[in-house]
């Protein structure tokens, strides 16, 4: 049996993806608490007096959003397919289950990516907002570089999806305790020193400082480096899942009870 | 031979249908969570998004701040999980009973109430531990009256906002597939004017009035009053629980005519049972 390209299979899954989101634009409605999410951060500051952090409100429910969007659609691409019946077929076919993976939640990233604007333009209508970035080539490096390493970490989750009865159950619980280790909002510095230490294996936490720093141009110190940890990070957890995945279908061929679990 | 109409049953009684729907939301509790997955996965993020609002304050560098973001988010967190009442509702519609509760002798509302009450114990639960362990992990003390203050603005906060979801629960019914989204766009609409983030008079006064629909609203002010050695604190809380609470009748009465409508119109063809 000759084995499919890797690209063909990643066009097909992100072109379904595509026309799936088209179809049903309520997935996509992470995004739309984007707003609501800049005006809570936004007035928080405010009422305190505090437009110096103006950029840090800004940031985050953009930041919150790809997270959101790429674990909730990892959970349910994997029980799409077991109700469709098809993730049989997938395991049987010759394309390899992480590809198809890989399309459909990069184009669930990229479609993320909107928040940005999205939640800029909410804090300029509302607050005035100026959005000015202070140094857009790191700010777009980093946000190129953590979209990946959302993509990666997204392939990982798939792996407990696999093997979990109630998917839906992990999906929720992994929102907030990630936006405080990831520092989404609250840079980890001014954390105690143990959860710095957790937060350091995180990407979100190198994702949210750096582009914190790019956007305020203070605190860029090193950030060829910091950029470097970032897709270490997505490479180890790419490595990590790809691993585990092809363990789980092999156990899961082998047991033939993949769509019971 | 006897009519047929002798042998039509009795209307079973709302009250009947509705504890026999109590007990199939348990059962679908019970499937969907255990209590390892339910304490390690639910509670802790839930525990966790109230820590996330209060390391606002740590970066507000202000005590005060910290304090006023714990208690509301302890207080929303469950109100928040509230909302699923109206995902919830539309898997009633999911499981493919439609056709058979139209056609049942009794009404259909308190099917869909009845089964949806499943995340009342876990979201007073979570709102309660919520008010009990986070403030203390951000070094401020539970006293004897804040602890029983804020059980009761748990309880009644929870109980209330069940209500206001059903209206809203009785229209997504309409269109499923926008559950999800509906949902979560009603509890971060909620969480903003509610007097979570920011007192509610930091809003333009339109945006006061329209915060006063929230049955949280109500609570909260009065939770806070009392934590907030306010005088007359716990004067303000009875009335906090008691406007909290008429307005959570009056919603769910809403929202079983809504349910009821909605049953009708499926009856007559203009909803497809059978998705």
């Amino acid at each position: 049996m000759r084995r499919v390209g890797a690209v063909p299979v990643i066009a097909a899954a992100a072109l379904l993806e595509a026309r799936m989101l088209r179809r049903s634009p309520a997935e996509l409605f992470a995004v739309w608490l984007v707003p609501l999410q800049t005006l809570g951060y936004l007035a928080i500051f405010r009422f305190s007096g505090r437009d110096d952090l103006d950029a840090y409100a800004v940031l985050a429910p953009a930041i919150i959003a790809l997270w959101a969007l790429a674990l909730l659609r990892s959970g349910e691409v994997i029980a799409n397919e077991r109700d469709n019946q098809s993730l049989e077929a997938i395991a049987a076919a010759p394309a390899r289950l992480e590809l198809v993976m890989i399309g459909r939640v990069a184009v669930i990233t990229l479609a993320s990516w909107v928040a940005l604007p999205l939640s800029a333009l909410t804090g300029w209508l509302f607050f005035g907002v100026v959005p000015v970035v202070a140094d857009p080539t790191v700010f777009g490096l980093t946000y190129v570089a953590m979209s990946l390493a959302t993509v990666a970490t997204a392939l990982l989750f798939a792996v407990f999806f696999v093997n979990s009865r109630s998917p839906r159950i992990f999906q929720n619980s992994l929102s907030y305790p990630f936006y405080v280790l990831g520092g989404v909002l609250v840079p980890i510095a001014l954390y105690p020193q143990w959860v710095q230490v957790l937060s350091r294996g995180v990407y979100l936490s190198w994702s949210a400082d750096l582009l914190r720093a790019s956007t305020t141009g203070t605190g860029l110190q090193g950030w060829p480096w910091r950029l470097a940890v970032i897709l270490g990070l997505a490479a180890v957890t790419f490595i990590v899942a790809h691993a585990l995945l092809g363990l789980t279908m092999r156990n899961a061929r082998r047991e033939g009870k993949l769509g019971l679990t | 031979m006897a009519s047929p109409d002798l042998l039509a049953p009795a209307r079973p009684s709302s009250a009947r249908i509705f504890a026999r729907a109590v007990r199939t939301g348990a059962g679908d509790l019970r499937t969907n969570y255990t209590w390892w997955s339910w304490s390690s996965g639910w509670l802790l993020r839930c525990l966790m998004e109230v820590a996330f609002f209060g390391l606002i304050g740590l970066l507000l560098q202000s005590r005060e701040a910290t304090y006023f973001l714990l208690i509301g988010r302890a207080l929303f967190v469950g109100v928040a999980e509230t909302m699923w009442v109206i995902q919830s509702t539309a898997w009633e519609r999911g499981t493919g009973t439609l056709p058979l509760l139209v056609s049942a002798p009794g009404r259909a509302w308190p099917a869909f109430a009845g089964r949806s009450t499943q995340w009342l114990p876990s979201a007073v639960t979570t709102s309660l531990v919520s008010l009990l362990v986070v403030p203390p992990l951000f070094g401020f003390g539970v006293t004897p009256d804040g602890l029983a203050a804020s059980a009761l603005a748990a309880v009644v906060s929870v109980v209330a906002s069940y209500g206001f979801a059903l209206p809203l629960a009785a229209v997504v019914l309409r269109r499923p597939s926008w559950r999800n989204a509906a949902s979560n766009i009603t509890h971060n609409v909620m969480g903003l004017v509610c007097g979570a983030l920011v007192p509610v008079a930091f809003w333009p006064a339109p945006v006061q009035w329209f915060a006063q629909i929230f049955t949280v609203t109500h609570s909260l002010r009065g939770l806070r009053a009392v934590l907030d050695r306010e005088p007359g604190g716990w004067g303000a809380l009875a009335a906090g629980l008691a406007l909290a609470l008429a307005l959570g009748t009056v919603w769910f009465a809403v929202g079983a005519w809504l349910l009821e409508r909605f049953a009708e119109a499926a009856r007559h063809g203009t909803i497809d049972i059978d998705s």
